[in-house]
């Protein structure tokens, strides 16, 4: 307490004086005011007039101002006046020389800026996620011989009534409904949640509430939860629409609640209803159909390890119970924030990484041109101390005036991250996620600052007092000549631009590395012509097209409505485009359908394919035949399958004529038949995906709700966009386009995540090669400036004018080298870490190491070009007698 | 820059200073008439360095200050000596002794 008041009352003495210097004056002046009426009051008491007592005391007081100045002293005023003065100087003094200022400022904005940015996107990404007590958090994730999986609804209902230490288990599937009624119809991103989902997570509604327990159970009232941005969009924000009922997928739902965008879960969701499992769902026969993921809060006392080892154990009984369905089954239970950003942690990590080391290099850079201009400045400190400055106040001065850039580069730094992360959070909302509500953090603003800062003071201040320690005299007389203190500088300038040329050379090569892959990404055949195509999505709702001969006449219209669409030259059908990461996959057997297996049977991804499709695509066919217009409803079963299925399944066989049978029955009907054709394979799942055993089905033969149309067009996209919308609002004026886009649009989005890291990493390396050019050009012009006299020597003894040019860019070679070799060792011992980011690249590729090594080297010859040419063109004479 | 000597000086006013406040908090004229009063006019505190010491000594937290009413009801800086401040007194005060007692010792041996 003692100590803490002492402190108080310390600061404030100290302090207040600086802060509040009118304040103080104003005590001084009154307390010399007391001390003089006080001093004349005893003088008429000892007998004088008022009068004589009153000159008497001034005069014995003495010059007020003088110990004003002594007092002012006192409180460390005086200080703060030199420092303002320095300041000015130090703006004066960079102001002088323009291209020092510009460089150094520029060097820090773009370090602070940079890391900054990275840091506050991986904060905002990795971040605890904004549900009540989000550490106990976590996703329950089926597992299948070591790969996730979805989870079966029958697992979900055994887990949840054995866990005892798990609370609030939720089951989620995702799926879309169509909101009708008012205005254009609308598709939603609907989450089909267990009741507990919501409140387990802590959610407050906007207005209303969330699902009550009961809510999804069989014959439950139909109610939905609506996502702040749809209450905006179609609602107006009306918080009376609580109660109200709305048209969804042509059934009526009454609006319980609304919850705000922030939280969320999943993060795609627009609206919520709840997961009411069908019953084939719960007949024991599917318990191997697995969309279910599930998600679930560690019970309060109870350990994630324990609900590891509960779960495990639970999914153990299971998978011995029902060993059809459930063999080679596990279970994961991970925290919800690693499985929602897991897949991003290491490559945002990369780029943290990267960035640090940019921060690195702007500082490595500073301190360079910091210590080239006290090397230029000897002569003026050595005058200075000379004429009586002292020692202390020339420190002061010298990191004062190094201090100025960095305040301007910061400010402009700190603007520069908030721009930065903006940006990011702005380009990247498709690809990374939670990117929503990030700002700049203020902790690594403030530790970029720091950093930058720190480096300006010591490259400012050591150089001085290295200075002061050498002395006066023995500065003015070798000035302009190699003195002991200018060679230590060189050394530790060699090695600061050493050490930038590492750094480069490491972050070149990751760029390097990284630009490959995407190179080989984007050389990827995905199996499609995609220039020039269009597609859209439509889902038939069961209610109203709840039979096959109702699905083909709807399509049979809409193929001719689509062919008339301008421009189009080829269209189709297909359960779903590719790249849409869309999994639809089903056991098989070959030749005839086998109950029994008596192990998992082999899984094929089953797509439902138009007539036309396959041209529209430009899929390539390999053998056989694609689908006709004769492939119908009466005529026999037949399917296409892909160069992968033929090559896992049917390895030096001919597969055509062989019949294939899946794992999936319609009104009685086995669905398969004979394979007709083999076509090309298709990237689905991303184009750094290989493809897996495909198999195509006839529209006509299975005919199903929901769909993406296809269709080749010379026209550009969105008048063939607006020309659908109006042909299907002709047929069915509920049912809602959604997912218009273009072949070549799908295309760049799945490679938007790796374009983005590649375009962040190859601008950190750019800035990286630039800022070590930089310090590369100040050492070597630097040393040719300090070797004028020896070169002039050289000449003058006969040296020819390209022996001298070898030399000064030898010597930028030399440091280019050992940075490189340095760089190189640093890459290849990092390297294994990017392995998350790269494809079809090995993280030692050969290629883009000597890539790196030539390019810098290459910088080496070109930093040391001016400097080179400036030293051939010395006129010995005059280097000599100018000494 | 100050020179050793009026160091010398300066830590004994510092000293005086502290020694006065430690019978109670004064304001700057009652510690020039105490310091006067007590010394029997010897030591004279001239104003022009009374204040920038008091203002030191605050500094180093030795002394603390709060306006206050003097006893003519006018506003007035009280200073008073803090925990620090105390300690700091015993210890010149143990200093000054040593260093009299040298000089005396020196001053006695011919």
């Amino acid at each position: 307490m003692d100590a803490l008041h002492l402190l108080a009352r310390r600061a404030r003495a100290v302090l207040r004086p600086l802060v509040s210097r009118r304040g103080v004056e104003a005590d001084l002046d009154e307390e010399m005011r007391f001390h003089l009426d006080a001093e004349v009051a005893e003088r008429v008491r000892r007998g004088m007039t008022p009068d004589a007592a009153r000159t008497s005391a001034l005069r014995d007081f003495g010059g007020v101002s003088r110990f004003k100045e002594e007092c002012r002293d006192a409180w460390g005023t005086r200080m703060m006046d030199e420092l303002s003065r320095d300041a000015r100087y130090g703006l004066r003094a960079l102001l002088r020389a323009p291209a020092f200022t510009a460089v150094a400022v520029l060097t820090i904005a773009l370090g602070v800026g940079a890391a900054t940015t990275i840091y506050s996107v991986v904060q905002s990404v990795l971040r605890p996620l904004p549900f009540h007590d989000p550490t106990s958090l976590v996703a329950v994730v089926t597992t299948y011989r070591g790969k996730d999986d979805a989870t079966s609804a029958l697992d979900f209902v055994d887990w949840r009534r054995e866990s005892k230490t798990l609370a609030g288990m939720a089951a989620i599937a995702t799926d879309a409904m169509t909101l009708t009624g008012s205005g254009e119809p609308e598709r939603l991103y609907a989450a089909t949640v267990s009741a507990s989902l919501l409140s387990m997570l802590g959610v407050r509604p906007i207005a209303g509430r969330v699902f009550r327990t009961g809510e999804d159970s069989v014959g439950a009232a139909r109610v939905v939860i609506l996502g702040e941005a749809v209450w905006r969009r179609r609602f107006s924000s009306d918080p009376g629409v609580v109660g109200r009922s709305v048209n969804l997928g042509g059934e009526p739902y009454t609006i319980i609640g609304v919850v705000p965008t922030r939280l969320t879960y999943p993060a795609a969701a627009e609206i919520y209803v709840p997961l009411v499992f069908p019953t084939a769902d719960l007949d024991e026969g599917n318990r191997g159909a697995r969309y279910y993921d599930v998600v679930a809060r560690v019970a309060p006392g109870a350990m994630i390890e324990q609900a590891r080892a509960e779960m495990r154990t639970i999914t153990q009984r299971l998978a011995s119970a029902h060993p059809r369905s459930d063999e080679g089954v596990s279970v994961r239970v991970a925290p919800l924030l690693d499985e929602t950003v897991g897949a991003f942690r290491r490559p945002l990590l990369i780029l943290l990484g990267a960035a640090g080391v940019l921060l690195l290099i702007a500082c490595a850079n500073v301190a360079n041109l910091l210590l080239v201009r006290a090397a230029g400045r000897d002569g003026e400190l050595a005058v200075r101390t000379a004429l009586g400055a002292g020692r202390a106040r020339l420190v002061r001065q010298l990191a004062t005036e190094a201090l100025v850039p960095f305040l301007v580069g910061g400010a402009l730094g700190t603007a520069a991250a908030t721009v930065g992360t903006r940006w990011f959070a702005t380009a990247a909302s498709d690809t990374v996620p939670r990117l929503a509500d990030a700002g700049v953090d203020s902790t690594a603003l403030l530790f970029a600052l720091v950093a930058t800062l720190t480096t300006g003071v010591v490259f400012g201040v050591v150089p001085a007092l290295r200075f002061a320690r050498l002395g006066v005299s023995g500065t003015l007389r070798g000035a302009g000549r190699s003195s002991q203190g200018s060679i230590g500088r060189r050394r530790a300038r060699t090695a600061i631009v050493g050490s930038e040329v590492a750094l480069a050379v490491m972050l070149l090569v990751v760029a390097g590395l990284v630009v490959r892959s995407f190179q080989h990404l984007m050389a990827v055949d995905p199996g499609f012509r995609r220039e020039g195509v269009v597609t859209f999505r439509l889902d038939l709702p069961s209610t109203r097209y709840g039979d096959a001969a109702k699905l083909r006449a709807f399509t049979a219209q809409l193929d001719d409505r689509v062919r008339a669409l301008p421009g189009v030259t080829a269209s189709g059908r297909i359960l779903r485009a590719p790249l849409s990461e869309y999994n639809f996959n089903v056991g098989f057997s070959v030749d005839r359908w086998q109950e029994e297996t008596g192990t998992r049977r082999p899984a094929v991804q089953v797509r439902i394919a138009s007539p036309g499709y396959f041209e529209a695509m430009r899929i390539r066919l390999v053998r056989g035949r694609t689908f006709t217009a004769h492939d119908d409803a009466n005529a026999p079963q037949v399917v296409v399958i892909n160069q992968a299925m033929a090559r896992t399944h049917f390895a030096g066989e001919n597969p055509l004529g062989r019949r294939v049978w899946l794992g999936w029955e319609d009104d009685g009907v086995r669905r398969g038949g004979e394979i007709v054709g083999v076509v090309d394979d298709v990237r689905q799942f991303g184009l750094d995906r290989p493809s897996a055993p495909e198999m195509y089905l006839p529209y006509d033969q299975t005919p199903v709700g929901p769909m993406t149309v296809v269709a080749r067009t010379t026209a550009s996209p969105d008048v063939v966009f607006t020309a659908a919308r109006a042909a299907v609002r002709e047929l069915d004026p509920d049912l809602p386009l959604f997912e218009l886009s273009t072949l070549q649009e799908r295309f760049e989005k799945s490679a938007a995540r790796p374009r983005l890291y590649m375009t962040l990493l190859a601008t950190f390396a750019g800035v990286a090669v630039l800022l070590a050019a930089i310090g590369l050009y100040g050492v070597v012009s630097y040393s040719v400036r300090q070797q004028t006299r020896e070169i002039g020597i050289r000449l003058a003894l006969g040296a020819t004018r390209s022996n001298v040019a070898g030399t000064v860019v030898g010597q930028s070679l030399t440091v280019t080298a050992v940075g490189a070799a340095l760089g190189i060792a640093g890459a290849l011992a990092v390297s294994h870490l990017l392995q998350a980011l790269l494809f079809g690249v090995s993280a030692t590729d050969a290629w883009t190491y000597s890539a790196v090594v030539g390019l810098i080297a290459l910088v080496g010859v070109v930093a040391s070009w001016v400097p080179a040419r400036r030293a051939t063109v010395i006129d010995p004479a005059m280097a000599l007698r100018n000494d | 820059m100050a020179t050793d000597n009026t160091d010398v000086l300066q830590g004994t006013l510092d000293m005086l200073i502290l020694k006065a406040l430690s019978l109670e908090p004064m304001h700057g004229w009652g510690i020039s008439q105490r310091i006067q009063q007590i010394s029997r006019d010897v030591l004279q505190i001239n104003q022009g360095s009374l204040y920038p010491a008091l203002h030191r000594l605050e500094r180093r937290a030795w002394i603390e200050a709060d306006w206050g009413t003097s006893e003519n009801n006018r506003r007035a800086k009280y200073y008073q000596l803090t925990s620090l401040g105390k300690k700091q007194l015993a210890e010149e005060r143990a200093s000054w002794q040593r260093f009299t007692l040298a000089v005396e010792r020196v001053l006695q041996t011919t």
